[in-house]
């Protein structure tokens, strides 16, 4: 079977086929991570309709941090591919917005509109996965002790994202155990690209920021399409007025809050 | 002794020149152009947005970039204090005053950024100074509709004149910021975190909302991607 392996990847010495196996099994782990990010959700039993619009702020505001994050990383390989890859992430997540609005789809138990919301989060947030786990691949080559650094960096930081895509599913009606189960399906790229990545680190370097933009472009889009507007309808409901004329300070602060915290959790990691 | 570069000052008095003069341009696009009325308020909005949302981010990664600790934390303090701060402002009538108190509140972390980013960033504050005037513009054109009373027409000069005003916080916060700069440096991170706090906050409390009421979801994601990818493109970040 490893000979096999190693002959698919083309991996030439036993040596080099453990290090892949290292680099899977390690970013195996920060998929199975990202599961944690529902825990908070095990004490949330009912949820009313400002709590739902205020983990749509929560999960817009970390979104968007990631986002920022994804963006700075890729702007220092370079700005245009980076917005390159936003641009053709927000196209991609267009049609695939299109293809879910002509189709019954069904989440679980749950039909209709929610059913295609959380179907959506759970695509954007797996598709920005193929990103990240090429950034860890990539990462790998620099030796043993930043693997090993690099590995604890992106497992803790896999968790406000299980939080993001908790926060939608949770609401909607999505058990705890389905909340851990797709928060950690979004991740499974991770290892999946992570091993591609570090075999052929100059290759998948130089596609890093078309990447890194491509998961921005389709998560920034996610949530002004979806997150925001729903944030602001539920806080718009519960104040009885039109959302226009309501003050959405609550909304605001939970997204600049949530996003400046997936920014510093991002630079204590670094 | 403290001193402060006067000679220095030649980039913030043409920002602001030009941050105030498109403001007061913004009635005159709003009248001029031959747009329906809704959508185009909407696409002003969600450009405003858009620019502010870049901006922020230019802001934010240059910060970070310097100062990791000190940024994440003095924007972490700046939320409640605005979140306080807008609350009262909103829940005090008449609407007049209401709109006087909110021109204040955006103007000082507009202002923040301008000053800082002109003060402590060669290469940052130019973009900075761009995006604002880009972002005055369109709002100059949302105060024009804003302030429309049917049956009272008012003149394009005076409108013109009224978003001037209204964006006259945004100099005095941005000259201030310069000068506190200039003659403290280590200010310059939690002036860049304040502002970017502030802009985000206030883009997600007030901007967007209108935006989404006139030209909904997608234009609204649509235009805002746009005008924020130029913004953090064209500042090389």
């Amino acid at each position: 079977m490893a000979d096999i392996v190693r002959a698919w990847f083309g991996v030439q010495s036993m040596d080099a086929f453990h290090a892949a196996l290292a680099v899977f099994l390690a970013a195996l782990w920060t998929a199975i991570a990202t599961g944690f990010g529902a825990i908070p959700f095990a004490f949330v039993k009912n949820m009313s309709a400002r709590a739902m619009g205020l983990a749509n702020a929560l999960a817009a505001g970390l979104m968007l941090g990631a986002s920022f994050g994804l963006v700075a990383e890729g702007a220092r390989h370079g700005i245009w591919q980076t917005v390159g890859g936003a641009a053709t992430g927000l196209v991609f997540i267009l049609l695939t917005q299109r293809y879910l609005a002509h189709h019954d789809v069904s989440f679980g138990d749950i039909q209709g509109a929610s059913a295609r919301k959380m179907l959506l989060i759970v695509v954007v947030m797996t598709v920005h996965s193929f990103a990240e786990g090429v950034a860890v691949g990539v990462s790998f080559g620099g030796g043993a002790s930043l693997a090993s650094a690099i590995t604890i960096a992106i497992a803790v930081h896999n968790i406000p994202e299980g939080l993001a895509i908790s926060a939608v599913l949770r609401p909607r009606g999505a058990s705890l155990l389905a909340c851990a189960g797709w928060s950690i399906f979004s991740s499974l790229p991770q290892p999946l690209m992570a091993v591609p990545a570090y075999l052929f680190v100059e290759r998948f370097e130089r596609a890093l920021p078309f990447g890194v933009g491509f998961a921005a472009g389709a998560m920034v889009y996610v949530v002004l399409v979806e997150l925001l507007p729903e944030a602001y309808e539920a806080e718009g409901e519960r104040q009885g007025a039109e959302p226009a004329w309501s003050p959405m300070s609550a909304i605001a602060a939970t997204v600049t809050l949530s996003l400046v915290g997936m920014l510093l959790f991002q630079r204590a990691l670094a | 002794m403290l001193m402060v570069d006067i000679a220095g000052a030649q980039p913030l008095v043409a920002a602001l020149a030009g941050a105030l003069g498109a403001a007061a341009l913004g009635p005159l696009l709003m009248r001029a152009l031959p747009f329906e009325r809704k959508a185009f308020l909407g696409t002003m909005g969600a450009i405003a947005s858009g620019v502010m949302l870049g901006a922020a981010y230019l802001i934010m990664a240059t910060s970070m970039e310097s100062w990791p600790g000190i940024t994440p934390l003095a924007a972490v303090i700046t939320v409640p204090i605005i979140f306080v701060a807008h609350r009262s402002m909103r829940r005090r009538p008449p609407l007049e005053m209401v709109s006087r108190r909110m021109a204040l509140l955006h103007g000082i972390p507009e202002g923040l950024a301008l000053g800082t980013a002109l003060a402590a960033q060669v290469t940052l504050g130019p973009w900075v100074g761009l995006t604002i005037a880009l972002h005055n513009l369109a709002e100059g054109a949302l105060f024009d509709a804003r302030a429309e009373v049917p049956g009272t027409a008012q003149s394009l000069a005076r409108a013109s004149y009224l978003a001037f005003i209204d964006k006259l916080p945004q100099a005095v916060f941005a000259l201030g910021a310069w000068l506190l700069v200039q003659v403290l440096p280590v200010a310059t991170a939690p002036l860049f975190a304040s502002a970017f706090a502030g802009l985000v906050y206030l883009v997600i409390a007030e901007l967007l909302l209108e935006a989404y009421e006139r030209i909904g979801r997608v234009g609204v994601a649509l235009t805002v991607m746009a005008a924020g990818a130029v913004v953090a493109a064209l500042g090389g970040r």
